[in-house]
């Protein structure tokens, strides 16, 4: 398998990260760039006001919207221009910084062999599920834990960058294996190098687990703020409308 | 606020409401005050006071704690005012471990986490202060013997 297929064979969400260029580079935008483009878009839309305004109004109005649009102009286009990639080298074997603005003025700089960089499958804690890529410092989400795992073993296979997934144990990370294989118990982790008693739970777990999945059924377990709160707590609600309905009467009445 | 207890070595509890008991007195005055000084007939008059006194009703009598069971090996969560709102019960050797993250969609406020073998993740709290989190969290896994991590996806 080339790495072109197998960089189409990818899901979407592991593609709108990874990037590949015409002439095959990889590269991921980092947050740096993430940044300067979510303040692009700011601009952009009060750019869209401001020429509205320039081109409806007269007299000096006018003037005044037609400096504010040139000005934001000048900051979107260098806003929006900000380019701060992190380039997989697989030829040099390192990871880049590359910068650049609009694709003019490349300055690369190397931020360390690719080896010495980890890949590692995360869980979003916030949500119920889904997994993310941890790299370089930068975060990922990706969507499910497998797609997650397929870029991770991706980048593994094409750029030798060492990948570990911290799902299946957490918060263990254990070594991401190349081909499908459950129940991986081959441990990275350097804690459990030190605490050899550890290991034993670790494999009963695994084997635990496996034998689970193809016996048990999936419990959902049920958090608490997921069981319809405010229906039970409005309950008395009403209750207190009727009583508030018959001490006014007795209010009125007994005044009266 | 709240407070983790031990009362064996085999029991814990982790209490979430004592401040809230407090909040609700003035809404109970409030209310009994209402009914005192007699109640008019217009209809945002009453809605206001039923509304008043269920506030006052449900802060006066609820009770929200994290009971840790070693003996029956359960995480048990249990919301109830006068009446049973809502439990939840995790299988405590199931839990992996603890994990405070940041509540998805809020700008200051994070959870608190427990995540199963599985990779399924239960709330435990929601938006509440990052000290307080980690607190509850390291004391919750120091009891059980879990790990205790902060995940922070951003």
């Amino acid at each position: 398998m080339s790495q072109q297929a197998d960089y189409l064979a990818l899901s979407k969400g592991a593609r709108m990260h990874l990037k590949r260029t015409s002439d095959n580079q990889f590269y991921f935008r980092t947050s740096g760039q993430v940044k300067w483009i979510i303040w692009g878009v700011i601009a952009l839309v009060c750019l869209l006001g401001s020429l509205l305004m320039s081109v409806v109004l007269d007299g000096i109005e006018q003037v005044l919207y037609i400096g504010t649009s040139v000005f934001l102009i000048f900051f979107t286009a260098l806003a929006l221009g900000v380019r701060r990639h992190l380039v997989l080298d697989a030829a040099g074997r390192t990871i880049q910084l590359e910068k650049s603005w609009w694709g003019l003025g490349r300055s690369v700089q190397s931020q360390g062999a690719l080896a010495n960089q980890r890949a590692v499958v995360a869980p979003i804690a916030e949500l119920s599920e889904g997994c993310l890529l941890e790299i370089a410092g930068q975060k990922y989400t990706i969507g499910s834990l497998e797609e997650a795992r397929q870029l991770a073993r991706f980048i593994h296979q094409y750029f030798a960058v060492p990948a570990f997934d911290r799902v299946s144990q957490w918060p263990e990370e254990i070594e991401l294996q190349s081909q499908r294989e459950t129940g991986s118990l081959n441990d990275a982790d350097p804690e459990k190098v030190a605490h050899g008693s550890k290991s034993p739970l670790a494999d009963s777990r695994a084997e635990y687990e496996s034998s689970a999945s193809i016996t048990d059924a999936q419990t959902k377990y049920a958090s608490v703020w997921d069981q319809r709160i405010f229906l039970k707590l409005a309950l008395p609600f009403p209750v207190f409308l009727v009583l508030g309905v018959i001490l006014s009467l007795l209010a009125n009445k007994g005044g009266a | 606020m709240s407070a983790w207890t031990s009362s064996s070595p085999n029991i814990g509890k982790l209490v979430l409401t004592r401040k809230l008991r407090i909040v609700a007195i003035p809404f109970m005055l409030a209310a009994l005050l209402m009914v005192y000084l007699g109640l008019s007939s217009e209809f945002p008059v009453i809605l206001s006071w039923a509304l008043l006194a269920t506030l006052a009703l449900h802060g006066l009598c609820v009770r929200h704690y994290l009971l840790i069971d070693k003996n029956k090996g359960t995480l048990t969560h249990h919301l109830s005012s006068l009446y049973p709102i809502a439990r939840s019960e995790l299988p405590l050797d199931r839990i992996a471990g603890f994990c405070v993250t940041k509540t998805f969609l809020e700008r200051h406020g994070f959870s608190l986490v427990v995540i199963m073998d599985d990779g399924q993740r239960v709330i435990l709290m929601r938006k509440r202060a990052l000290s307080e989190m980690e607190e509850h969290g390291q004391s919750l896994a120091k009891f059980c013997q879990r790990p205790f991590k902060v995940e922070l996806s951003q």
